[in-house]
C-alpha cells in the first residue's frame, strides 16, 4: 500500500498483521525501528540476533521476555541501598541504570510511559520510599490490564500526595484526584462534566496517607448515592474506577495516548483510525499488553508513516545512544544531565507528565543535546562494551571509516543519512589528531548534532 | 684552626650545600637513596601489592611496557641491572636545591664513582641521540665548554659531570655558579649560610630525606604578604592550619624530614618557635607563649579516630575581625546572631564557647549494631565532642535545657517530614548525669535491619564533674563518662625535655576498613551507580579498595613544641 497521510490510511490494513514485503522489508532498519520503539535501541548484536527472527517472533520476544532473576534480585539490592540514603533524586540514577541494562527493554519504555501517564513528582511527594513504591506499580502493571493499574493508582500514596488527596473528607471532599482521573488519567477532556467531577469525589472520600501507607477510613467516606457518567450507586473508590474505565472514551483515549508514543507524535490520530483498535481493546478488557503487541506488529507501524516519526525524548536519547553502542556510565550524573534537558525522572513537570514531540526540541535543547552527547563520549566511566569505541568497533569487524559512519547511521538513526552528511561525517572521522578512538568518538559527536539524530 | 677554616675543600670532601649557591632558598636531600629503594623494593607488602590484578594490567600498558623496553637496553648498554645501577649512580646521596637568584632549580647526584657517572651519562645521551636519528630528527643533545667542564644541553635541561657529581639544572647561570663553586670553592655557598648551618645540626641523622626553607628569604620574596597569611577567607582553614602561618611569618626556617622503615612512614616538619613570635590573635591556636596543650586521651571500644586539641574557639570567635577577611567577618556575625537566638538569647561566643576550657577531644568509633533492631542500612560511626566545662554549676543546667529544647525542635521538624520522633531520658547514676534521646520505630520498623539512617543516632549528653560530653549516642555518651570517671593516666608529656601537643589526631585505619565494609552494600551501589559497573565489577572494586586498606594500620597526626620547635609530625604505619 502506498504511504498516505495518517489519517487516509484504511483502518484495516493500518492495524493488520506487518506483512514484509519490497516496500517494507523485514531488514536492519525496521528491526532497529522496532528496538528504537520497543524499547531504546538495538545494538549490534541484538540486530545481527532479531534478524534471525520473523516479526512476530521478535515481537512476541519483547512483550514476554524470558524472566531473569538475576538482574531482578540485583536491582532490589540496588534500590534498597539507595533508599538507605533517602534521596528521591538517587532513585532517577537507578532507574536510568535499569533502562541500560535491563532484559525487558520494552517494559521500561512502558513503565516510563505511565511515569508520564500517572504523572507525580517527588517535589512535591518528597518520600523516596513512596516514589519508588509507585514506580514499581507502573513497572508491575506496565503491559497489564489498564483496571488493575488504575486501582492501584487510586490507592498510591505518592499520587495521594501529589494531587493533596491525602485526607478527603466527606465534608469537603477533594476534587482534585477525581478530575485528574477523568481528565488526564482515563478518558480526556470534553468526556466528563463539572458535575461528574463533583459526584465521582464522593466516592474516594474517606481515603487517606497515614504513615506511608494508604487507609481507608470508613468514618470520613461519603456513603450516599452517586451519579456520575450515566451511572447510579452508593459507590465507593473502586466501583467509582470501574465505572470511569467502562466508558467508551477510556478505550479510545488510551489506544491514541499509546499510538502516538509507539508510533508517532503527530497528526493527531483521527477517530476512525483509532476505533477499531480501541473496540478491540475493550473487547479484550483494556489489556495493554495485548494493545501494545498488536501495534508494534502492524502495517502502520513498520511504515514510513511512523519510521523517523517521532522526536526523542531526553532519556530516549541518552538510554538509546548507550544501549545501541552497548555502554555504561556514570547514571547519576546523566540523571542530573537529563534534568537540564528537562526530563528529570520522578520530577515530571506538572500534573499532565511530559507533553513530549516538538516540545523536546528548541534551540537551547539542541545545543544541551549535542552537549549531552558530548560528555557522554568524554566522561571518564563512560565505556562501550566494557572498553573503548574503538574496541567495540573492532568487535563487530567496523574497520575504515566510510563503514564506521554507516554502522553508526544504522544503529542510531531512524531516517537516512545524506549523502552529503555522510561524505562530512566520514572526512570527521579520518581528520588527524588522537588516536582511533578520539576520532571515532568526535564522529559519533558530530552525528549526534545532526537533526535525523533527533528523531526516533 | 683559621687556616683549616680557610682551607679550600677537596672536591672529594665537598657536600651538596658546599655546591649549591647561598642564595639557595630551598634545599632537598636523599642521602641514602639504597637505604630507600631497599624500603620499598624489599618490602613484604610489594608482592602482595603485585599480585592485585590492577597492578598486573599496569605491567601491561605500552607506556609501561616502552618504558621496560629502554630500561633494558640501558642495562644491556651498562652490564648493570637497573637497580644497582641506580644504586651506583646515586651512592653519595641525591640533592635538589632552589635559588632564589638565578630562580633556578639545581639536581645534584653523587655516584660511587666518576667513570660509573660518565659511563652512564654518555650511554644514556647516545641512547638520546640515536633514538633522535631513528625518528629523523635534529641532534636532541647540545654540548659545550664552561670553564673546563663539559656541559650538555638536552631540551631544557642542562648536565654536566663535575668528578664524581651529576648536575642537572634548568639555568644557565645557576649552573655556572654551582661549576664556580666546586671548582672554585667559594664561600658564597648554601653551607656557609647560618640559617642552613643552625639547621642541619638540629637535623635527626636516620631521617632517609631532609629539605629545608629559607623562610626569611621567601618572605622578603613575598611582597604582596600572601604566603604566610593563612586562610583568612576560611575560619574551617584558620583552625586547622592558622597557628602554623603564624609562626612561619616570624620564623627563620623551616626542614621537613622523613623517616622511613619497613613498618611506618613518618614525615617531620619543624620551625624554630620563640614564645614571642605566637602573637595575640594566634593564642586561641597555640596558648598564651605557645604552651596550649591538648587534653589526655580518652579511649572507647571501636576507636576510630581520635582528635585531641588545644584551640580557644571563644577567644577565636571573639577575635574574627583579626583573622578573617570582612565578607567571612560578616557571615561569622550573621552566625553569632542565629547562634545566641537557639541558645536562648545568650552570647554565642562569650557565654557558650566561653564557658568551656580550650582543651578539646573529639572521638569517632565504630558501632557494633549486632542483633540489635532497627538497624539502619546504612552503618554510621558514632561520633562525640568532650570538653570540660569552667563553672559546671551554672553552666551544666543551661545545657541540660537547651539539648532538651534542640531535642523538641528536631522533633516538631521532624513530624513535619514524616520523621522518626525523639523520646528523652533523664539518667543520673552517681556523680554521672545523662540526658539521652533514641528514636522510635514505627510497628514496621522496629525489626528492620535496613532502617533509615536515624537509627545511627541516639544523641546525647552528658556531665561529670567539669566533663561535658555531647555524643551522637547514649552508648558512646557512657563509654566516655566511664573514662572520664577513672584516675588520669601519666599527662601529656609536658615535662622538661618532652614534648607539649597541642594537637593529636590518630585513626586507626583498620577500623576504617571495617566501617566501610559494613556498608559494603551501599559502596557497591555507589559504585555501580557512579562507575556504571556491573555487580560484579563493583563488588570486585569494592573488594579491592577494602582489601589495600586493609594493609594499613594506622594514620596520626601530631603538633607539637619541643626544645624551642614547632613541630608537625604525620606519620603512617603499616598491617603486619
Amino acid at each position: 500500500m502506498p504511504p498516505l497521510e495518517l489519517n487516509e490510511l484504511d483502518p484495516d490494513w493500518a492495524w493488520s498483521e506487518y506483512e514484509p514485503d519490497a516496500d517494507q522489508p523485514w531488514d536492519r532498519r525496521r528491526v532497529a525501528h522496532l528496538y528504537r520503539r520497543a524499547g531504546f535501541a538495538a545494538s549490534e548484536r541484538e540486530l545481527r540476533e532479531a534478524l534471525q527472527l520473523a516479526p512476530a517472533e521478535l515481537i512476541q520476544r519483547l512483550v514476554e521476555p524470558a524472566a531473569d532473576e538475576t538482574f531482578e534480585a540485583q536491582m532490589r539490592q540496588l534500590v534498597e541501598a539507595t533508599l538507605a540514603g533517602g534521596d528521591p533524586a538517587r532513585l532517577a540514577s537507578v532507574w536510568l541504570y535499569r533502562m541500560l541494562a535491563t532484559p525487558d527493554p520494552l517494559r521500561e519504555k512502558l513503565t516510563l510511559f505511565w511515569h508520564g501517564h500517572f504523572a507525580t513528582s517527588a517535589a512535591k511527594v518528597q518520600d523516596a520510599q513512596l516514589m519508588q513504591r509507585q514506580n514499581a506499580v507502573l513497572r508491575q502493571h506496565a503491559l497489564g490490564r489498564f483496571e488493575p493499574l488504575v486501582q492501584e493508582i487510586s490507592r498510591d500514596p505518592a499520587m495521594l500526595v501529589y494531587l493533596d488527596s491525602d485526607s478527603n473528607r466527606k465534608s469537603h471532599p477533594n476534587e482534585n484526584y477525581a478530575r485528574e482521573l477523568m481528565e488526564l488519567f482515563c478518558l480526556g477532556e470534553g468526556n466528563y462534566t463539572e458535575q461528574d467531577i463533583r459526584q465521582l469525589a464522593r466516592c474516594f472520600t474517606g481515603c487517606e496517607v497515614r504513615r506511608r501507607s494508604y487507609r481507608f477510613n470508613q468514618y470520613q467516606h461519603d456513603s450516599g448515592v452517586k451519579t456520575f457518567l450515566g451511572s447510579t450507586g452508593a459507590f465507593g473508590g473502586e466501583e467509582a474506577v470501574r465505572v470511569v474505565i467502562a466508558q467508551p472514551a477510556a478505550a479510545r483515549f488510551l489506544v491514541r495516548k499509546l499510538v502516538h508514543y509507539l508510533v508517532c507524535d503527530e497528526p493527531r490520530a483521527s477517530d476512525r483510525l483509532i476505533e477499531p483498535l480501541a473496540e478491540e481493546f475493550r473487547q479484550r478488557d483494556l489489556d495493554t499488553g495485548w494493545l501494545v503487541r498488536r501495534v508494534l506488529g502492524s502495517q502502520l507501524f513498520f511504515s514510513t508513516l511512523a519510521l523517523g516519526r517521532k522526536i526523542r525524548s531526553p532519556v530516549e536519547l541518552a538510554v538509546g545512544l548507550l544501549r545501541a553502542l552497548e555502554g555504561s556510565t556514570n547514571v547519576v550524573e546523566l540523571s542530573g544531565e537529563l534534568g537540564q534537558l528537562g526530563q528529570q525522572l520522578f520530577f515530571p513537570p506538572n500534573v499532565k507528565g511530559w507533553e513530549g514531540g516538538r516540545n523536546w526540541i528548541n534551540s537551547s535543547t539542541l545545543l544541551g543535546r549535542a552537549n549531552l552527547v558530548e560528555k557522554l563520549l568524554h566522561g571518564s566511566p563512560t565505556r562501550f562494551a566494557g572498553g573503548t569505541l574503538a574496541d567495540l568497533a573492532e568487535r563487530y569487524e567496523v574497520a575504515t571509516s566510510p563503514r564506521f559512519v554507516d554502522w553508526l547511521a544504522e544503529l542510531l538513526l531512524a531516517v537516512p543519512l545524506p549523502d552529503d552528511v555522510r561524505r562530512e561525517l566520514v572526512e570527521v572521522a579520518e581528520q588527524p589528531g588522537g588516536d582511533r578512538d578520539a576520532q571515532l568518538r568526535r564522529t559519533l559527536h558530530a552525528l549526534s548534532t545532526l537533526p535525523e539524530f533527533q528523531l526516533a | 684552626m683559621f687556616a683549616a677554616l680557610a682551607a679550600p675543600l677537596r672536591a672529594d670532601e665537598m657536600t651538596a650545600a658546599d655546591l649549591l649557591p647561598g642564595s639557595s632558598v630551598m634545599y632537598a636531600e636523599l642521602s641514602r637513596p639504597k637505604e630507600v629503594l631497599a624500603v620499598i623494593l624489599d618490602h613484604p607488602l610489594r608482592q602482595r601489592l603485585e599480585a592485585l590484578p590492577p597492578y598486573r594490567q599496569a605491567l601491561e600498558q605500552p607506556d609501561y611496557l616502552r618504558f621496560k623496553a629502554a630500561v633494558a637496553v640501558v642495562e644491556a648498554q651498562l652490564e648493570m641491572p637497573w637497580r644497582k645501577l641506580v644504586e651506583a649512580v646515586t651512592d653519595g646521596g641525591l640533592f635538589v636545591g632552589v635559588d632564589a637568584e638565578t630562580e633556578g632549580l639545581a639536581v645534584l647526584v653523587r655516584a660511587r664513582d666518576a667513570a660509573t657517572l660518565d659511563k652512564t651519562l654518555q650511554t644514556l645521551l647516545k641512547l638520546a641521540r640515536d633514538e633522535a636519528q631513528r625518528q629523523g630528527q635534529d641532534d636532541p643533545v647540545k654540548s659545550g665548554q664552561y670553564r673546563e667542564v663539559t656541559a650538555y644541553r638536552a631540551g631544557e635541561a642542562r648536565l654536566a659531570v663535575l668528578g664524581g657529581w651529576l648536575l642537572l639544572t634548568n639555568k644557565d647561570r645557576l649552573g655556572q655558579r654551582v661549576i664556580d663553586n666546586y671548582l672554585d670553592s667559594s664561600p658564597q655557598v648554601l653551607a656557609k649560610q647560618p640559617a642552613f648551618v643552625a639547621a642541619r645540626q638540629a637535623r635527626d641523622a636516620s631521617a632517609a630525606a631532609w629539605s629545608w626553607f629559607d623562610l626569611a628569604t621567601l618572605r622578603t620574596l613575598d611582597r604582596d604578604n600572601k604566603l604566610f597569611r593563612g586562610p583568612r577567607d576560611n575560619p574551617v582553614g584558620e583552625l586547622l592550619v592558622g597557628g602554623l602561618f603564624g609562626i612561619a611569618s616570624q620564623a627563620p626556617y623551616a626542614t621537613v624530614s622523613l623517616h622511613l622503615n619497613p613498618r611506618r612512614a613518618r614525615l617531620v616538619a619543624a620551625m624554630p618557635l620563640e614564645p614571642a613570635w605566637v602573637g595575640e590573635s594566634r593564642q586561641y591556636y597555640l596558648g598564651p607563649e605557645g604552651q596550649g596543650e591538648a587534653p589526655t586521651p580518652l579511649g572507647v571500644d571501636g576507636q576510630l579516630l581520635s582528635v585531641r586539641t588545644y584551640r580557644n574557639l571563644s577567644e577565636m570567635w571573639l577575635r574574627a575581625d583579626d583573622l578573617f577577611d570582612q565578607n567571612v567577618v560578616d557571615q561569622l556575625a550573621q552566625a553569632d546572631s542565629n547562634l545566641s537566638t537557639l541558645f536562648s538569647g545568650k552570647d554565642f561566643g562569650e557565654d557558650i564557647l566561653g564557658s568551656f576550657d580550650p582543651r578539646i577531644h573529639v572521638l569517632v568509633a565504630r558501632q557494633d549494631f549486632g542483633q540489635q533492631t532497627p538497624q539502619p542500612a546504612i552503618k554510621l560511626p558514632a561520633f562525640a565532642l568532650v570538653a570540660q566545662m569552667k563553672d559546671p554549676e551554672t553552666v551544666q543546667p543551661e545545657l541540660r535545657r537547651i539539648f532538651m529544647s534542640l531535642v523538641g525542635f528536631l522533633n516538631v521538624v521532624g513530624a513535619m517530614n514524616g520523621q522518626p520522633q525523639l523520646d528523652l531520658e533523664t539518667i543520673t547514676e552517681g556523680e554521672r548525669k545523662l540526658v539521652a534521646s533514641r528514636f522510635l520505630a514505627e510497628k514496621d520498623e522496629q525489626d528492620s535491619k535496613s532502617a533509615r539512617i536515624n537509627f545511627n543516632f541516639s544523641p546525647t549528653v552528658g556531665f561529670l564533674g567539669s566533663t561535658f560530653v555531647l555524643s551522637s549516642t547514649r552508648r558512646l555518651a557512657d563509654q566516655l563518662l566511664e573514662a572520664a570517671g577513672k584516675p588520669a593516666s601519666a599527662g601529656n608529656g609536658s615535662a622538661a625535655g618532652q614534648s607539649r601537643v597541642n594537637t593529636d589526631v590518630q585513626a586507626n585505619l583498620g577500623l576504617l576498613r571495617d566501617v566501610l565494609d559494613d556498608n559494603r552494600q551501599q559502596l557497591i551501589s555507589q559504585n555501580m551507580l557512579e562507575q556504571g559497573h556491573t555487580r560484579a565489577e563493583a563488588e570486585y572494586e569494592i573488594g579491592l579498595l577494602l582489601e589495600l586498606l586493609g594493609l594499613l594500620r594506622s594514620f596520626g597526626l601530631q603538633l607539637d613544641t619541643l626544645d624551642g620547635q614547632l613541630r608537625l609530625q604525620a606519620q603512617l604505619e603499616l598491617a603486619e
